[in-house]
């Protein structure tokens, strides 16, 4: 019984602190304190925000971006899974792979845009590469991580029984690993996302960065902060998504 | 000779149109020894240039500072910001911006289309040699450049392509910025730039990309394309 | 109370596991360690063997040599007369922290299936009821859906019993099974133990610190020197089977053992 209303407690605070900054938001604009052309007026962005998707004008970006960003970041986990335990479990891969990947591994993806805008154009598959490589590195250097320390005792466990190399590697140790696996899969999801929303800013057409930028040049101001709040509205739904995904693949892992 | 001439009158008009109404007039306003201008390096501001070389600001106590922006649609929001003292930007967005209520106001004219009566002009749609897109309704399904969407550019472009039958909504228009225009389109990765002087000359130099539209000229003559703008908050 | 002085008793001549002059010498920082220096041990089908010797005398690491997960430096391990290189068949090695042994994300009736699974014809109805058989053997019947994290440590013990059983070995290596529960569960465990034993099929190699343990368990008892670990003499035990966990401890045999097996231990710590 207590246990239901700390946890109301808790969270009406953070709601209310939210509310208390939104209405001194709108009273400042209201009064012109700050500028009414370029300040966020949340009541202009509510009434936005109910014209957009009523109308569903923002069903086409929304799918583009998350089409978008879905392909790149599902090949980039598939990719950096598969990739990580073949080199965690290889030393011959490992060293073999890792001088290329620490090369492209530091460099701030947002600076392989115009090279991969010369090399890809400016639509989808440029968007979806830039993601995968975003969305890649973390996936990939936390799988190798997960094998290199995976519990000798599950290991030996696979031994005793026999289990040959496969059976041992996607048995005992991706499971076994899949916690570490799956943070690096929580912070490419965020990465995926920034990546495919400034590739849509920087090369228009279709998408929720275009779209924000499209108010911009038009100077439809609320309309821009509209499209923001949307942004934050998908990363907040895909990082909830998230969770209920890691919650039932990783039940065990706080239990150990 | 008389291009010259012209050109310099033009410079020392929009030096002493750009003064008249930046600088403090009266009242102890701050005296603003340096300008930070937005332009787009495009034929259009050469004016501006010419009159910072000939020293006509210098003579009135001032430092230029240029900084190149893709467009007046990129530019003035950094003019509201306060990161430029003008803006050089196109009458397209800078209606748009003074209708969003933003503290903008003209302060010197820059360049305008003429009756045409002296050739098509400095702007025109322009596509691969040998492709066979001729008109505006060989667009569909294909991407065209503009240096910023929704500015006079753009405006002028889905114009033109409505004006030859086609449909602006089965266009892609792309952000490309000038400079950028020519390889795009050599690059694939877009079917057809409107661009201006002096990549439009630099573009068919070379036999590899042919004209095949003057929007400015076909679809309205006699408008001032582009302006000078500053912020109405701003000193004086 | 038949006993020969040194070296290792005399043996039926069906040894199932041989160990020949094992030795095992790690590197570490620099120097190099020597854990165990020429062990030989045989042990016949059916007999429960214990090893017992100072804390640090090499006795798990005899073990795992002879489970075949770790390579002796020195001499070899033979199961029925072939040399073993990594861990064989027939043969299950039950860890120490065999709460750690247990896959957190199977269930208990997943886990025990794990000791035989990748047998290709086992279809899922026989690999339950297998499952059932073990489960219910080591006294978990009820408890095959529930998650290894659910269960108390004795009851760990007895799924990594029930999987290691599963897989129907020959052989058993199991290595200070019972060190880390209390003592009732200890008790149930040994006694758990020995009955599985008693269904016959099944050789034990046991280590354990516990010369109680050993005493009440086994059937000969190996001593082991301190590092690096010799063989130092190999003890019958004259106790009688059935074994009974209260009675059997205070019958005058298993007191005569245990005496002799501590005074020797600590004299030579």
């Amino acid at each position: 019984m207590n246990g239901a209303r700390e946890q109301f407690r808790s969270t009406a605070l953070g709601l209310v602190f939210i509310a208390s900054w939104i209405a001194t938001l709108e009273i400042a604009v209201r009064q012109q304190w700050v500028n009414r052309a370029f300040s966020p007026f949340p009541s202009q962005i509510a009434g936005q925000l109910s014209e957009m998707l009523g109308s569903a004008h923002v069903l086409e970006p929304l799918a583009s971006t998350v089409g978008l960003l879905g392909a790149g970041y599902l090949s980039a986990c598939l990719v950096g899974v598969l990739l990580g335990l073949l080199m965690g479990y290889n030393r011959n891969a490992y060293h073999l792979l890792e001088p290329s990947l620490e090369m492209l591994r530091p460099i701030p993806k947002p600076a392989l845009l115009p090279p991969l805008i010369l090399l890809l154009g400016l639509g989808a598959p440029m968007k979806i590469v830039i993601v995968f490589l975003g969305a890649v590195f973390p996936v990939l250097i936390n799988t190798i991580q997960g094998v290199r320390f995976a519990d000798p005792v599950l290991l030996d466990v696979a031994r005793t029984f026999r289990r040959g190399v496969l059976g041992t590697v996607f048995r005992v140790i991706l499971p076994a690993c899949l916690p570490l696996i799956l943070a690096g899969m929580r912070v490419s999801l965020g990465l995926g996302l920034v990546l495919v929303v400034l590739a849509e800013m920087l090369t228009g057409a279709h998408g929720l960065g275009a779209q924000l930028v499209d108010a911009q040049r038009a100077f439809r101001v609320q309309e821009m902060y509209a499209w923001t709040v949307i942004l934050a509205g998908l990363g907040l739904a895909l990082a909830l998504i998230f969770d209920w995904v890691e919650a039932r693949l990783i039940f065990w892992s706080s239990r150990r | 000779m008389k291009a010259l001439r012209v050109a310099r009158v033009l410079a020392m008009a929009t030096v002493l149109a750009m003064l008249g109404t930046v600088l403090p007039s009266s009242a102890p306003a701050q005296e603003k020894a340096s300008l930070k201008v937005s332009i787009i390096p495009i034929v259009d501001v050469a004016p501006l240039f010419a009159a910072v070389k000939e020293g006509y600001f210098k003579e009135q106590g001032l430092e230029v500072d240029t900084a190149p922006t893709t467009g007046g649609a990129v530019g003035l929001p950094g003019l509201v910001a306060g990161a430029y003292d003008i803006v050089f930007t196109n009458v397209v967005s800078t209606v748009q911006a003074r209708a969003q209520g933003l503290p903008v106001r003209i302060i010197a004219p820059a360049s305008a289309v003429g009756d045409g009566s002296q050739g098509p002009g400095g702007a025109g749609i322009l596509v691969r040699s040998g492709e066979g897109l001729k008109s505006g309704a060989d667009l569909a399904g294909k991407s065209l450049a503009v240096n910023t969407q929704k500015n006079i550019i753009w405006l002028y472009a889905r114009a033109w392509i409505q004006k030859a039958g086609g449909d602006p909504s089965k266009v892609t228009f792309r952000e490309v910025p000038f400079p950028q225009m020519i390889d795009a389109l050599r690059g694939d990765r877009v079917d057809a730039v409107f661009v201006v002087e002096p990549f439009l000359s630099l573009g068919t130099k070379s036999g590899t990309a042919q004209i095949i539209g003057w929007p400015y000229n076909t679809v309205h003559k006699r408008i001032q394309i582009a302006m000078y703008a500053a912020s109405t908050v701003e000193v004086a | 109370m038949a006993r020969t002085a040194a070296g290792p008793a005399a043996v039926p001549h069906s040894a199932l596991l041989s160990l020949d002059g094992l030795g095992k010498t790690f590197a570490a920082a620099g120097a190099e360690v020597e854990a165990i220096r020429r062990v030989d041990l045989s042990v016949a089908a059916g007999e429960f063997v214990s090893i017992v010797g100072p804390s640090g005398c090499g006795k798990s690491t005899l073990l795992q040599i002879v489970a075949g997960l770790l390579a002796p430096s020195a001499g070899e391990v033979r199961l029925d007369g072939r040399p073993i290189s990594e861990p064989p068949e027939g043969m299950v090695y039950l860890f120490q922290q065999y709460s750690r042994s247990l896959f957190p994300w199977l269930t208990v009736e997943e886990n025990v299936a794990f000791g035989f699974r990748h047998a290709r014809d086992s279809s899922r109805r026989a690999a339950a009821s297998r499952c059932a058989r073990y489960l219910g053997m080591v006294g978990l019947a009820d408890f095959g859906a529930r998650y290894p994290w659910q269960l108390s440590g004795g009851m760990q013990q007895r799924v990594a019993i029930a999987r290691a059983l599963a897989a129907q070995p020959r052989v058993l290596l199991m290595d200070e099974p019972f060190s880390s529960v209390d003592a009732l569960t200890r008790l149930e465990l040994q006694g758990l133990i020995l009955d599985l034993w008693a269904r016959g099929k099944l050789t034990v190699l046991l280590v354990t610190h516990d010369v109680e343990e050993a005493v009440y368990l086994s059937g000969r008892i190996a001593l082991l020197s301190k590092r690096p670990g010799r063989l130092v003499e190999v003890f019958p035990n004259p106790l009688p089977h059935p074994r009974r966990p209260v009675e059997s401890r205070e019958d005058a045999r298993f007191l005569a053992l245990r005496h002799e097996l501590l005074s020797r231990l600590l004299a030579s710590e």
